[in-house]
């Protein structure tokens, strides 16, 4: 998930509790929740593919999570009482109080993570397996809208923390609503309409003083909402994979080929849209599916072939390079092809990962390029 | 005191200190008079904490450094194990082994303590095997003085070597009961073999199937009580080294021989106050091997028996009292040792039980004071010391509140640490355990399990970290030098 979405599990968190466990207990939550994420800090040493290969690795591990979980609030103690020491008074931050919240705030990352297309590899070190929970798009108003409103009234209790709160909500409608129109991507009818009335709403309790009449129980409410909202995606999954198992096995039928695995993933806000990614024996297939529509695919399907023939030496020959390997570890559809068949010297080997990209697309570190030499003939491809 | 001074005062002390250092240095040459291998435990968890990180090694495909680890936890450290020695020279005990070479060489500080410095040595035994009446003992001795501590975990012919080296040179009152029966009892099996045979004590087979009806101060022991008064001089002696012959077969862990050897004693010479608090240490460590609260109970009741019968035995009644505690018996135990302060108010070994049982009941005054009544009465200079030490201790508990919360915090932290540590050390076995089935199962299932004796193996090393930080007292700065 985006480190909004976990800040504010951990801000919530903090409200809707854990914050009476120690003085700095709110930091830390809002920490604690996003420390995992410290694994950016490979990229002071390494380029993007030492980041693709440790991004959501040992920090988001039982064992790193558990590391952290403890280091974190014995360097916030530690700090307090340094600070303490030079300030000549007493330390405020209570341990004990401080572990307790760290423990269950941290957890709460590899969760979110997991929900997502993307992954988690919980096992690390011992098992590098990939854990994909396919419910929640990596950026999730929704969640936005629920937890943010939920810290806001109980937040927006001075003049400043108002107009923060009120800042925070323009900044986030302008990049929900308005800024996905500007490049020619409107958001659905529904999630406009939803994200409207959760602010009306959410003006309308804060007026009625709701925050100061519920305390943190709107904090709790909140955070168990979250899991009712997992729950009803869960279900939208459940359906998605079974229309898309059909619908994959009318595609592969068409060709004479049997599914192999399928996944559907979810779309930006929208829990009705699908992406699905199929594998075949001979080929991976991407098209996107509507719930509570005929059985027919949203979009036009996208094939690429398996690697064979030159296309398959040529990846035999490219796989020893470190971003290939570092690719194919982390890919969970890839997909390959020549960028010019009919080459006079060299071409490129386009590598992506269907789940996010097509090959000869430029998307960060979901698609990657490698020259080879020109083969004689060439197969694979669209 | 301005700056010259101070170099002139430490230019004078330069022949003193160089004095000191030849003297560290003759101690370090002299001859071993007894020497025994330190526990080779902590350097055999280090070896199993290596092992895993080599399998994880292994797992991620770094082989070749799996490898070196893993020859370096097993050739190294068992090396390192097998040398590392406390020596005793007859002066002085001193650790002595590469390692504690190295440190020397790094730091310049090498442990070593003078007998004279020891302030307490107590031992715990620790029970290992038990057959039948039979239980072998290992022994852990730990030594306190000026800030130093040696722990010999043992209980082999080098330990025994030790015991009988040190032991006695140790003044009394700095032994705890179980010290000071190793001192007095601690043989050889062979030996004590032959003394038990030569006694016709029956072999412990025998009294293992053997019905035991043996009731201390029983009717039958009553109408011996004339019989007591008529006894010869010859049955007295029977019964002085039956009573050895006990205490020795007991420290040995030869229960149920020692029991019978008492029996044999008691029926010569039931009222006897010493043979009654030996055999009710007899009672305590069977009730201690078989977990029977019966035996305490009566152990218990033998205390309290031998405490009217010692009357006013001020080297017995201190004892009976430092058993009553070690049996949960704070009552009886403060009644013993009020006694021994009464006829002799100077009684070291009285005054720290009795500051040890205020403690218990919080009552920081009377510990302080104890404390104080100890120090000023010892004429040794390392008990001295530690009762002042204590009693300064108390003393900054009981004046000032920020101590005493700093205090009960790390207490209270230590405890909550100990019991994770013991936690986190079950979840790694088990989940190792599971770990290792699952994987030929269910490589997920095996993984999960890896996973988590990895997170609780991290914990435990964090919380070993923890005691270790917790486990010494917070240094008081007093209000007066912190303002």
């Amino acid at each position: 998930m985006d480190n909004l979405t976990h800040s504010l599990v951990g801000l919530t968190a903090a409200k809707a509790g854990l914050e009476r466990l120690s003085p700095g207990a709110t930091a830390l939550c809002i920490a604690a929740a996003n420390i995992p994420d410290i694994d950016v800090a490979i990229l002071l040493t390494g380029d993007r593919w030492t980041y693709l290969q440790h991004h959501r690795g040992i920090t988001h591990a039982i064992v790193g999570v558990v590391a952290l979980a403890l280091l974190l609030p014995l360097i916030f103690h530690g700090v307090d009482r340094l600070w303490a020491r030079l300030r000549n008074r007493p330390p405020t931050t209570k341990l004990r109080g401080l572990m307790i919240a760290s423990a269950l705030v941290t957890a709460t990352h590899p969760i979110l993570d997991w929900t997502n297309n993307y992954g988690v590899r919980f096992f690390l070190p011992w098992n590098p397996k990939w854990f994909y929970g396919d419910l929640v798009f990596i950026v999730d108003p929704y969640m936005w809208l629920i937890l943010g409103g939920a810290s806001c009234l109980l937040l927006a209790n001075t003049p400043a923390k108002k107009i923060a709160c009120l800042v925070c909500a323009a900044v986030l409608t302008t990049i929900v609503l308005v800024a996905p129109r500007r490049v020619g991507f409107p958001p659905p009818f529904f999630f406009t309409a939803f994200w409207i009335v959760g602010l009306v709403t959410l003006i309308v309790l804060f007026v009625v003083g709701a925050g100061r009449r519920f305390g943190n129980k709107i904090a709790i409410v909140a955070l168990l909402l979250v899991p009712i909202y997992w729950t009803f995606l869960t279900y939208a999954h459940s359906r998605a994979l079974n229309n898309a198992n059909y619908m994959a096995s009318e595609i592969a039928a068409s060709r004479g080929e049997t599914v192999a695995r399928l996944a559907a993933m979810p779309t930006l806000a929208s829990p009705l849209h699908w992406e699905c990614v199929f594998e075949t024996d001979r080929a991976t297939y991407r098209f996107r599916l509507r719930l509570m529509s005929d059985n027919f695919p949203d979009s036009r399907v996208v094939r690429y072939e398996k690697p064979s023939g030159k296309l398959a030496e040529a990846m035999e020959a490219i796989s020893g390079e470190r971003p290939v390997h570092v690719f194919l570890g982390f890919a969970r559809f890839p997909v390959a092809r020549f960028s010019d068949p009919a080459c006079i010297t060299q071409t490129l080997v386009q590598l992506a990962d269907l789940r996010y990209t097509e090959p000869g697309s430029t998307r960060g570190s979901f698609s990657l390029e490698v020259p080879v030499d020109c083969p004689t003939s060439t197969e694979g491809g669209r | 005191m301005n700056e010259t001074e101070e170099f002139a005062k430490d230019f004078d002390n330069l022949p003193v200190l160089a004095e000191v250092s030849d003297q560290r240095e003759r101690a370090r040459k002299r001859p071993a008079v007894a020497s025994v291998r330190v526990s080779p435990g902590p350097y055999f968890t280090l070896a199993a904490v290596l092992t895993f990180c080599a399998a994880l090694l292994l797992r991620i495909h770094y082989d070749g450094s799996a490898l070196l680890l893993i020859a370096a936890a097993w050739t190294i450290l068992p090396i390192l194990a097998f040398t590392d020695r406390i020596v005793f020279d007859g002066l002085s005990l001193r650790r002595q082994g590469p390692l504690s070479t190295l440190l020397h060489l790094l730091t310049r500080y090498r442990k070593q303590l003078a007998i004279d410095d020891f302030e307490t040595m107590e031992t715990h035994a620790v029970r290992t095997l038990r057959r039948g009446g039979r239980v072998r003992y290992r022994y852990r001795t730990q030594i306190n003085g000026k800030g130093k501590e040696f722990v010999i975990v043992s209980g082999g012919r080098d330990y025994r070597r030790l015991v009988r080296e040190l032991f006695p040179l140790i003044h009394e009152n700095k032994l705890d009961n179980r010290t000071r029966d190793l001192r007095d009892y601690l043989h050889d099996p062979s030996f004590l073999n032959k003394k038990a045979e030569l006694s016709h004590l029956a072999s412990s087979a025998i009294l293992d199937v053997a019905e035991s009806d043996f009731k201390l101060g029983g009717k039958s022991h009553a109408r011996r009580d004339d019989a007591q008064s008529e006894a010869s001089a010859e049955d007295l002696e029977r019964a002085r080294l039956l009573r050895r012959l006990g205490n020795e077969l007991r420290v040995s862990g030869r229960l149920r021989e020692a029991g019978e050897a008492f029996r044999r004693a008691l029926n010569v010479r039931p009222n006897g106050a010493w043979l009654i608090y030996d055999f009710a240490r007899l009672l305590r460590s069977q009730a201690s091997a078989q977990a029977d609260a019966r035996l305490l109970s009566r152990a218990r009741a033998a205390l309290r028996l031998a405490s009217i019968r010692a009357r006013n035995d001020v080297v017995l009644l201190p004892l009976i009292g430092e058993s009553f505690l070690e049996c949960g018996d704070a009552r009886q135990a403060r009644q013993a040792l009020q006694k021994v302060v009464e006829i002799d108010s100077g009684n070291f070994k009285a005054r720290v039980g009795l500051a040890d049982i205020a403690l218990r009941e919080g009552k920081l005054a009377h510990v302080i004071h104890h404390y104080q009544e100890a120090a000023r009465e010892s004429a040794e200079q390392a008990l001295a010391r530690y009762a002042r030490g204590e009693s300064e201790y108390y003393m900054n508990l009981n004046n000032d509140d920020d101590y005493l919360a700093t205090e009960l915090r790390r207490i209270s932290w230590l405890q909550n640490v100990t019991r994770i540590r013991r936690m986190a050390l079950r979840v790694t076995n088990s989940s190792v355990f599971l770990a290792l089935i699952a994987s030929l199962i269910d490589p997920r299932v095996g993984s999960f399990a890896w996973s988590v004796a990895s997170s609780a193996l991290f914990v435990w090393l964090f919380s070993l970290l923890g005691t270790r930080m917790l486990v010494g007292r917070s240094k008081y700065a007093s209000p007066a030098s912190a303002g």
